[in-house]
């Protein structure tokens, strides 16, 4: 099955504006001394133009394998720096939510994730059973893991929207809308559960 | 773990009601991630999940679920939408600090919508309605847990959800609750023989599950065959047992109550529930498991500090 045409389009135009908002943020914060962090900026960056490829095939960029390769570096790049930053709480924080960012988009590519090969849509329509098998579009493996991640970016998006307040007014920090990154970071999360969940039958 | 609580009480506790409504929160939101499902989107969402529920119900229940399901099964698309919005709203709502109370309380509404439009009321009145399964409904239990963790700003209570409706009643929902389970696992078709393997392995439920996990609940049905009256009678005791251990004077017993009361729910979860079926790409909610779970942690005593005792004990205007 696949969802309404404008839902995909809608995740996928919304991916690109996360993109090019941190594209700016990117390149502006550093010349501008905006106290940016380059880090989340770039994942935020890959993420989203990944993400966009993975929910609409219009938005297809570079192939599968360069993308799995990409994650599985910065996977690997972001835990090495978490183990060098374990007694520095913040930092480590930031650097396992990347890593776990980066694994989570390694799975959706390794895993099959991506836009529905069904011609036409089935939103609306009266079909079978939402079997497995009996739709020509093609499943995700191991949806076991496929539903942790979901559950677990369901998790971390609500942990990030409860402490965003808190956390801006503690810091004092110039308002180079650290909030924005954080609506961010939670669009790009949500987004890819939904391509997760769209791929499950 | 010192946490800070509310309005700023500080709780010697891992389990504060602001946790408990972000746990809430991240459930709603899994919900309306879940909405978003391509099968949701079909007619067979009203036709096969809402209308279904009606079955067995009397008309007056019976009667508001037809009338749903012909209204969103008429607007498929739309309807559908809307109630993934709704959830996800909810969700971020309830995690936001400025927004709680009033997404609690949508919650509640929407919550209650849901169990009477779209669930028949966790099929109450079929007589068939297995705690094991679900019953009284993961819907009911949302609005039961919005009750219980709202945020009020004075809390001289000793556990989370002693806020809204006070200790003794925050204990008498509980012991109505577990009480319900209790006699609801009575019932004539959940003890009859066969009662436990159609629950934990009937209809479409192993339907693109692992097949580990398949096998696992094949071998655990199995267990049951032949012992369903001992298994149910002796589930009720527990459930009762449970209903009445919040009311002990002494914490242990509290706590250990508790505690069979989340391994109930988790079984519930794992053994009859199926984690909420999300496998097959229709499942709108984790099931009940979960929320008895939370709903038992929002009950766990809190050990005041020092400090967090002379706050409540100090006039008010110090405590700040």
């Amino acid at each position: 099955m696949n969802a309404p045409a404008f839902l995909p389009a809608a995740f996928s135009i919304l991916l690109i504006i996360v993109a090019a908002y941190a594209l700016w943020r990117a390149v502006a914060g550093p010349l501008l001394r905006l106290g940016t962090h380059v880090d989340t900026d770039l994942v935020l960056l890959v993420g989203s133009i990944a993400g966009a490829g993975l929910v609409s095939a219009w938005a297809h960029t570079l192939p599968r394998t360069v993308w799995a390769g990409l994650f599985a570096a910065a996977a690997c790049y972001f835990t090495a720096r978490a183990g060098l930053n374990r007694s520095k709480a913040p930092a480590r924080n930031q650097a396992i939510a990347h890593a776990s960012g980066c694994l989570v988009l390694l799975y959706m590519f390794l895993a099959g994730v991506g836009p529905s090969t069904l011609h036409g849509s089935t939103a609306g329509q009266y079909t079978m059973a939402g079997m497995p098998g009996m739709y020509v579009d093609t499943t995700i493996a191991y949806p076991a893991l496929g539903l942790v991640s979901v559950a677990a970016i369901a998790f971390y998006s609500v942990v990030v929207v409860a402490h965003t307040e808190p956390k801006a007014a503690a810091d004092g920090s110039s308002g180079f809308a650290p909030g924005s990154v954080e609506a961010c970071r939670v669009i790009v999360a949500l987004i890819l559960a939904y391509a997760i969940l769209s791929k499950l039958v | 773990m010192i946490a800070r609580f509310d309005e700023g009480l500080i709780i010697d506790t891992a389990v504060t009601r602001e946790r408990l409504q972000t746990a809430l929160a991240g459930l709603w939101l899994l919900d309306g991630l879940l909405q978003l499902q391509p099968y949701m989107f079909t007619e067979n969402f009203a036709d096969q999940t809402i209308a279904s529920t009606a079955q067995g119900s009397p008309g007056w229940v019976g009667h508001p679920v037809t009338w749903a399901a012909r209204e969103i099964g008429g607007h498929a698309i739309a309807a559908n939408t809307l109630f993934a919005l709704i959830q996800i709203a909810l969700g971020l709502g309830i995690a936001h600090r400025r927004t709680r109370r009033v997404a609690l309380g949508c919650s509640i509404v929407w919550a209650g919508g849901v169990w009477l439009f779209g669930e028949g009321l966790g099929g109450l009145f079929t007589g068939n309605a297995n705690p094991l399964t679900g019953a009284p409904g993961s819907a009911l239990l949302y609005s039961i847990t919005a009750i219980l963790i709202w945020p009020v700003r004075k809390c001289d209570d000793r556990f989370a959800s002693a806020g809204l409706l006070g200790t003794r009643g925050a204990r008498s929902l509980w012991t109505v609750l577990w009480g319900v389970l209790a006699y609801l696992t009575l019932l004539p078709a959940n003890r009859a023989p066969g009662a436990f393997v159609v629950a934990m392995t009937g209809g479409m439920m192993s339907v693109g599950e692992p097949h580990w996990y398949t096998g696992i609940q094949d071998h655990l049905a199995r267990l049951t065959i032949g012992h369903d009256t001992t298994i149910a009678i002796v589930l009720a005791l527990v459930l009762a047992v449970i209903a009445v251990s919040v009311w002990a004077r002494v914490s242990a017993i509290v706590r250990a109550g508790l505690a069979a009361a989340i391994v109930v729910g988790l079984v519930y979860w794992v053994c009859g529930q199926a984690f909420g079926m999300p496998f097959m790409g229709m499942a709108t909610d984790p099931n009940s498991g979960p929320l008895l779970a939370l709903i038992a942690l929002a009950f766990w005593p809190t050990a005041l500090t020092e400090s967090a005792r002379a706050t409540l004990t100090a006039p008010q205007g110090v405590a700040a």
